[in-house]
C-alpha cells in the first residue's frame, strides 16, 4: 500500500467562464471540496484535493474571469493569488472549439513566472467542428505542457496527471518572448520607455514585461504598486510617458491577439469558418438587392397569410347565419327585446368579426414567425440599415420596428435600447406608422368583405403606404430630433439559416393568436355594448338617439374625408383600440338602430358582411381602411409613448400628425376610389 | 486590427461579422475574439433587449409579446 505524503502541492485552475474549470475541479476532487469566501471578499473560494501516485494535490478553483485585468474584484483576486506564489502550478483551461478567444487568458497570463500547463478542453466539440489541433506544435511554441482533453471525460484524465507531474518536476514557465517582441514592434518606443522603468526583477511573480503591459493598459492597482517600488525621479518619468499613451488597452490587446494568431498558425487545421457569405446570403444582405428580396418575401408572406384565414372566415359566417334562428327562438320563448338585441345584434356579430380576423392574425404571425425562425429576419434588419440611416435613425432602431409589427406599445417600450432621447422619440414616431397585429387583423377582414379577391392587393398597398408615411414622418420630426453625428456603427451577428422547429413555432403562433383573440373579443364586445346603448332612444325611433344626432351633425365634415358618420365614429374609436372599429361598425350597421327594432342598414340581411357591403360604398370602405390603419395606434401605445418620451408635447405632436395623415389619406383614397369604382 | 475595427464602426454603418472579417482581412472567429475583448474593455457593448422593458413578461399587462422577438446579437461603440 502506498503512503500519502502529508505536504500538499497546490494546483490553481485558471480559465474564462465556461472553459470547463468547474467540471475539472469536480472531476478531480469529487466530494473532497471546501467552499468558502476569499478573505474579506464576497467572491466564492473553492478548494478541494485529490491524490495521485501517493501525492496529495490541493486544487484551487479560481473565479472564472475573462482576463487578468483589474476590471473586477474576481480578476484582481485571481491574479494576486497566482502572483503571491500560492499555487505551485497553474492550469490554464482553454476552450479548444474557440481557441482564438479562449487563449486570451493565456496571453494575459504571459509574463507571470509561475509554472503553468495549458489544458485544451472540449476537444470533442472541436473534433465535431472538424478542427484538428496539433497540441505538440503549440507546446513547442509555448514551452509548457499542452494537454488536449475533455474535462467531462473523467476516465481519460491520464494525460492531465502526467502533465501535472511533469510541471512539478520541470517547473516550466511560459515562453513569452513572442509577445514581448510584439509589444516592441507594435507599441515601440513607449513600450520600451515604460519597460525600462519597471523594477528589474519584476514584482512578486510579475515580470517587467507583464507589468509594463498592464501599466500601458492603465491598470490602476498595478500602476500604484509599480510606483511604490520606484524612486521619485522614475515616478515622474513614468507619469510623463503615460501621458503619451493613447488607447493603451487597444495596443496591448492587438499584440496579444497577434501572439495568439502566431501560436495557432499551422497548429489548427480543418474546417475553417469562411468570412464569405453563401450566394443567397450575398443577395439577402446586399444593400441593393437585400431590400427588394425582403419586400418580396414579406409581401408574398402577407398574401399567403390569407390562405389559413379562409377556414376561420367560414366558421365566422356560420355564427352570422345563426343570428336569425336564434332571434326567432328567443322571440318565441318570450325573451325580452333587450336581451334579443344584445345577443343577436351584439354578441353574434362580435363573434363573427373576431373569428374572421383571427385567421389573418394566425396567418400573419405564422409567416413572420417562420421568417424569424429560419434566421432570415436578421438579414432583413441588416439590409435595411442604410434605410435607417436615411431616416436619420440608428441601426438598432430596427428592434423596436420589428416589435411594432406585433404591438406598437411594445415597440415604444423597446426604444429603451436607444440612448439618444431624440433618436428614441423619432423611432417611436416612425414605429406608429407600422401596422400592428390588430391592424393586420381588421384590414384584411374589411378588404375581403368589400374587395373579395382584390383584398391581398389592398393589403400590399397599405403595407407600402406605411413605408411612405415613415419617410414623411422622418422628414417632419427628424429635423428637430436628431443630428447626423448621433449615428453610430453597429455589428450584427447573422444567425445561420436553419430548419424551423415547427412545434415551437406553432406553439408560439397559437399563444399569440389566442391572446389577440381574447383581447379583441373583450374590446369589440365592450365597444359594441357602449355603442349599442348609445343607439337607444326612449321612443324607439333611431333618429332620436344620441349617436344618430351627433352623427348627422358631423357628417357634412366627415364626408369631406370620404367617411360617413358611422365609419367616422369607427375611425375615432380605432384610436382607442384598432379592434374597436369593428365593434362600432358591427353595432351601428347591424345593431338595430334602436333597442327595439332593426332599422339601420337593411335588417333583412342575415350576414353582417352583406349589411356592410349594402350600406358602405367601396370608395368609403377603402377610405376607412386607410383612416383606421394610419390613425393613432391605440390609447395604450399613446400612454407608452408619453412614458418613454416624457414629453406631452411630442406625444401630442405625433397624435396630431397621425390623425391628420389618416384623414388626408382617407380623403385622397376616397376620391381615387370614386374614379375607379 | 482593433483600432481599424473601431474606425470601421465609426463610419456609422452596420456590419455583419462576415463583412467585417472580409474588411479586416481575417476570419469570423478572429473578429469575434476581438469583439469580446473590446466589449470587456468597455469600448463596445452588446445591444441587449429583454423585450424592451425591465420586467418579465409574466407580470406585464400589455400582452405585446415583445419578448417573443428573437433579435440578432448586435454590438455598438460605447460613447
Amino acid at each position: 500500500m502506498s503512503s500519502i505524503k502529508n505536504e500538499s502541492s497546490v494546483i490553481a485552475l485558471l480559465g474564462q467562464p465556461n472553459s470547463g474549470k468547474s467540471t475539472l475541479f469536480n472531476g478531480l476532487t469529487g466530494a473532497r471540496q471546501h467552499v468558502g469566501n476569499w478573505p474579506g471578499k464576497t467572491v466564492e473560494k473553492k478548494e478541494g484535493y485529490y491524490t495521485h501516485n501517493g501525492v496529495k494535490y490541493t486544487v484551487a478553483d479560481l473565479p472564472g474571469t475573462y482576463s487578468l485585468s483589474a476590471n473586477s474584484e474576481e480578476e484582481v483576486i485571481t491574479r494576486d493569488y497566482i502572483a503571491c506564489g500560492n499555487a505551485d502550478v497553474v492550469c490554464i483551461l482553454a476552450d479548444a472549439s474557440q481557441l482564438q478567444r479562449s487563449l486570451f487568458m493565456l496571453a494575459d497570463y504571459a509574463g507571470i513566472n509561475r509554472p503553468v500547463i495549458l489544458l485544451l478542453n472540449l476537444m470533442d466539440v472541436a473534433k465535431e467542428q472538424g478542427k484538428l489541433i496539433n497540441a505538440k506544435k503549440i507546446e513547442e511554441k509555448l514551452g509548457i505542457p499542452v494537454v488536449p482533453f475533455t474535462a467531462a471525460d473523467k476516465k481519460n484524465y491520464a494525460p492531465f496527471y502526467t502533465a501535472i507531474d511533469k510541471a512539478f518536476t520541470e517547473k516550466r514557465v511560459l515562453n513569452y518572448e513572442g509577445l514581448k517582441h510584439a509589444y516592441e514592434e507594435t507599441i515601440g518606443k513607449i513600450y520600451q520607455e515604460i519597460y525600462d522603468l519597471m523594477p528589474r526583477e519584476g514584482l512578486d511573480e510579475y515580470s517587467p514585461m507583464w507589468l509594463a503591459a498592464k501599466v500601458i493598459e492603465g491598470d490602476a492597482p498595478v500602476i500604484a504598486r509599480v510606483k511604490n517600488a520606484l524612486d521619485n525621479n522614475s515616478k515622474q518619468m513614468l507619469d510623463e510617458v503615460l501621458n503619451k499613451v493613447k488607447g493603451g488597452s487597444l495596443l496591448t490587446g492587438e499584440c496579444k491577439f497577434t501572439w495568439i494568431d502566431g501560436i495557432l498558425q499551422g497548429a489548427v487545421t480543418g474546417k475553417k469558418q469562411s468570412p464569405t457569405l453563401s450566394g443567397f446570403d450575398k443577395i439577402a444582405t446586399s444593400k441593393k438587392w437585400g431590400k427588394l428580396l425582403a419586400v418580396v418575401i414579406i409581401l408574398v408572406g402577407l398574401i399567403a397569410s390569407f390562405i389559413p384565414a379562409l377556414p376561420f372566415m367560414g366558421i365566422g359566417a356560420i355564427f352570422s347565419w345563426l343570428a336569425d334562428p336564434i332571434r326567432d327562438a328567443l322571440t318565441s320563448a318570450g325573451a325580452p327585446a333587450f336581451l334579443i338585441g344584445l345577443v343577436c345584434d351584439v354578441l353574434i356579430n362580435c363573434i363573427y368579426f373576431v373569428m374572421s380576423m383571427i385567421g389573418f392574425v394566425f396567418g400573419v404571425n405564422l409567416v413572420f414567425g417562420l421568417i424569424e425562425e429560419v434566421g432570415y429576419m436578421a438579414r432583413i434588419s441588416y439590409s435595411f440599415d442604410n434605410t435607417m440611416a436615411r431616416l436619420g435613425l440608428q441601426g438598432k432602431a430596427i428592434m423596436p420596428f420589428l416589435v411594432s409589427f406585433g404591438c406598437t406599445m411594445g415597440g415604444a417600450a423597446s426604444t429603451r435600447v436607444i440612448d439618444s432621447w431624440g433618436q428614441r422619440v423619432l423611432t417611436i414616431a416612425l414605429a406608429w406608422a407600422l401596422p400592428c397585429a390588430a391592424t393586420w387583423s381588421i384590414v384584411p377582414v374589411i378588404a375581403v368583405a368589400f374587395f373579395g379577391g382584390w383584398a391581398p392587393l389592398i393589403v400590399v398597398i397599405v403595407f407600402a403606404t406605411s413605408f411612405l408615411i415613415m419617410f414623411i414622418a422622418a422628414k417632419v420630426f427628424g429635423r428637430k430630433l436628431v443630428s447626423e453625428e448621433e449615428r453610430t456603427g453597429m455589428i450584427m451577428e447573422l444567425p445561420p439559416y436553419h430548419k424551423p422547429k415547427w412545434r415551437n413555432l406553432l406553439r408560439s403562433v397559437f399563444v399569440r393568436t389566442k391572446d389577440i383573440l381574447l383581447r379583441a373579443l373583450r374590446v369589440i364586445l365592450l365597444v359594441s355594448v357602449i355603442f349599442w346603448l348609445l343607439t337607444y332612444s326612449s321612443d324607439g325611433i333611431v333618429d332620436n338617439s344620441i349617436i344618430y344626432k351627433i352623427g348627422k351633425t358631423i357628417e357634412p365634415v366627415t364626408q369631406f374625408f370620404g367617411l360617413g358618420w358611422q365609419t367616422f365614429m369607427a375611425f375615432i374609436c380605432s384610436a382607442i383600440s384598432k379592434e374597436a372599429a369593428l365593434g362600432v361598425l358591427s353595432t351601428l350597421f347591424t345593431g338595430a338602430g334602436t333597442v327595439f327594432s332593426s332599422t339601420i342598414g337593411g335588417g333583412s340581411a342575415s350576414n353582417i358582411n352583406e349589411i356592410l357591403v349594402a350600406s358602405i360604398s367601396q370608395a368609403e370602405a377603402l377610405a376607412f381602411i386607410f383612416a383606421v390603419t394610419f390613425n393613432v395606434p391605440c390609447i395604450v401605445a399613446l400612454a407608452a409613448t408619453y412614458q418613454e418620451t416624457h414629453s406631452a408635447k411630442w406625444t401630442a405632436a405625433m397624435a396630431g400628425f397621425y390623425i391628420g395623415t389618416a384623414l388626408v389619406l382617407s380623403c385622397i383614397v376616397y376620391h381615387i376610389g370614386i374614379l375607379i369604382f | 486590427m482593433l483600432s481599424k475595427l473601431l474606425s470601421l464602426l465609426e463610419e456609422g454603418r452596420a456590419w455583419s461579422l462576415e463583412d467585417l472579417a472580409s474588411a479586416l482581412g481575417t476570419g469570423v472567429p478572429e473578429v469575434k475574439a476581438r469583439l469580446e475583448y473590446l466589449e470587456h474593455t468597455g469600448k463596445l457593448h452588446q445591444v441587449r433587449m429583454a423585450g424592451g422593458c425591465d420586467s418579465d413578461c409574466k407580470s406585464c399587462s400589455s400582452q405585446c409579446q415583445c419578448n417573443d422577438f428573437k433579435m440578432p446579437t448586435m454590438w455598438e461603440i460605447t460613447k
